[in-house]
């Protein structure tokens, strides 16, 4: 009887023992699955682009002889030598072009309207730069 | 203007030429230079030889299909959900498609924003603008968003929106934003809103630290590139970045400076909340001296700092309360701080003629930002004049904590300031 019960305690230690082991176990598969089951729905951040009316570009004059190119310096007067360079250069194409070489006289984030006035009134075509 | 025309872009900037372009509903017959446009003598000449054919071409070939091409583009709207997924997949989500600075963000979820929309009386549909560089329509509601993504929280959306409008209406950071010059910007909190929501005007103001001028000066790079459309390599061209694009904000330490607060200085009342934003950075002179108590020695290192900016405009000079108090202790107020900093920033001037960033850019601000006198090139080259334009170029702000009297001279441009009260 004693020797019975000896071994009826063992085995109860036994068995909690083993079910305090087993349970985090148990547990671990569950808490990763509950990880797993957090889904965000983020909304967007961006912005809304406006509506683009699209332009046709303009015309191409297929000879430029007897007319004016204005040759325009956008703000950056060290880009100057290159744009003088392209002025220079143009009447070896067209004997007969007229090239006005010019520039933004204010900085370049300013905006100069007397200068767009002038180059649509006297222009045929444009070289502007640089873009950078 | 109907005019045939070519333009000349650098190499790197021919996705940006082309986004600007359409964005307006320009077509272009670019030619592409290979950068720097820099070029003098033989070299100049040679590179115009170079594209010359390529000039002729685009002034003189009729027109294809596409380009007389007319008609209405509407941006397709973006979807409300962006996306749906774990923590892990919304971070890559949003730093695969570029909306965002490199650092995690805090989900935008629609609960998130909600709760962050209570921080505002205004409809999260208001637009507050148009938002540079690609003039995107930036709603409260999308301001909102980029404030839960920032780790903003509802108390600071007054704050945020009132930022993002003075971001929007000064025209020059249209430019600065994509420049090659990699502009920051600045953003001061002036008024009761700074202590109610809990900024850092004492020590560490201008640094890290659990307060919320990191998560409101993130907001504002994150608007940049969200509501914005900027991304780096299309319109955003820095060449180095800067580490204060992360996030640059402070509230001024109006409690222990002995003068008037920033925003009162321009014009608004004490009681009154203002957020100024400046834009520029590249340059920061910090002395880190000793804790001299002879302000003459503090204004000959403000003076010598102010003459190495190469690019004389709108310096913001922060200081700590300790070395404002020396100067106001010796009887000088901010006012004469300023003039005294004007009168004695100093050159020659046949060195202001000379400064490196006078061609092109600083010669075309006389009349416009210096006094129109500059132009006179029959002054005496020796003649002593002052490098800055005036003594209202200088923003000495107040911000710091008493450990020691330091400031720190920032090159900046531009402040824009706005109210916050009327974004409540």
């Amino acid at each position: 009887m004693r020797k019975r019960m000896k071994w009826f305690w063992v085995g109860i230690v036994f068995l909690t023992f083993g079910a305090g082991t087993a349970f985090p176990a148990a547990q671990a598969p569950t808490a990763t699955k509950k990880k797993e089951q957090i889904v965000y729905r983020a909304m967007n951040p961006r912005g809304i682009p406006e509506p683009i009316k699209i332009l046709a570009l303009t015309p191409r004059i297929q000879d430029l002889n007897g007319k004016t190119v204005y040759v325009v310096n956008c703000g950056k007067t060290y880009a100057d030598e290159i744009l003088a360079a392209i002025a220079k250069l143009l009447p070896e194409y067209f004997p007969r072009v007229k090239v006005v070489h010019t520039g933004k006289k204010k900085f370049y984030g300013e905006d100069e309207p007397e200068l767009w006035k002038e180059i649509k009134e006297k222009a045929d075509a444009v070289v502007i730069g640089p873009k950078d | 203007m109907g005019i045939p025309t070519v333009g000349l872009v650098g190499n790197p900037f021919i996705e940006d030429a082309n986004t600007s372009a359409f964005s307006e509903g320009l077509r272009l017959r670019d030619v592409v230079v290979v950068q720097p446009f820099t070029e003098t003598g033989e070299a100049a000449v040679k590179k115009a030889q170079g594209v010359m054919d390529k000039i002729v071409k685009g002034l003189t070939a009729p027109l294809t299909q596409e380009e007389k091409q007319t008609g209405l583009y509407e941006p397709p709207r973006p979807p409300r959900i962006a996306v749906r997924g774990t923590l892990e997949k919304v971070q890559d989500y949003f730093q695969t498609k570029y909306w965002a600075d490199g650092l995690p963000i805090i989900p935008p979820t629609e609960e998130a924003v909600k709760k962050m929309l209570t921080g505002t009386s205004h409809s999260p549909s208001e637009v507050v603008g148009l938002m540079p560089p690609e003039k995107w329509r930036a709603s409260v509601e999308g301001v909102a968003i980029n404030a839960v993504m920032a780790g903003c929280k509802p108390e600071h959306m007054p704050v945020l929106l009132a930022m993002i409008e003075a971001f929007i209406k000064e025209p020059l950071f249209v430019s600065t934003v994509r420049s090659t010059t990699s502009f920051t910007f600045m953003v001061l909190v002036n008024g009761p809103i700074a202590k109610k929501i809990g900024m850092n005007a004492d020590l560490g103001a201008l640094g890290a630290g659990p307060f919320p001028n990191a998560a409101i000066g993130r907001a504002l790079r994150l608007c940049i590139i969200n509501l914005g459309g900027s991304k780096i390599g299309v319109n955003d061209m820095g060449a180095t970045g800067s580490p204060t694009r992360f996030t640059f904000c402070m509230a001024e330490n109006e409690e222990s400076s002995p003068w008037e607060p920033y925003h009162v200085e321009k014009g608004y009342k004490p009681e009154e909340s203002a957020v100024t934003v400046f834009t520029g950075g590249w340059y920061l002179l910090s002395p880190g001296t000793l804790a001299t108590t002879d302000p003459d020695i503090h204004l000959k290192n403000l003076i010598r700092e102010l003459k190495a900016i190469q690019y004389p405009h709108d310096p913001a000079i922060i200081m700590t309360p300790l070395l404002a108090k020396k100067f106001a202790d010796k009887g000088i107020s901010k006012k004469d701080l300023k003039k005294m900093l004007w009168e004695k920033t100093t050159v020659t001037f046949g060195e202001w003629w000379s400064l490196e960033w006078i061609s092109g850019f600083i010669e075309k601000q006389i009349g416009l930002y210096f006094p129109s006198w500059y132009a006179d090139r029959s002054i005496p080259p020796e003649k002593i004049v002052p490098l800055y334009a005036s003594a209202d170029s200088f923003n000495v702000i107040v911000a710091g904590g008493g450990t020691n009297p330091f400031h720190q001279t920032w090159h900046m441009a531009r402040p824009a300031i706005t109210s916050v009260d009327k974004w409540r």
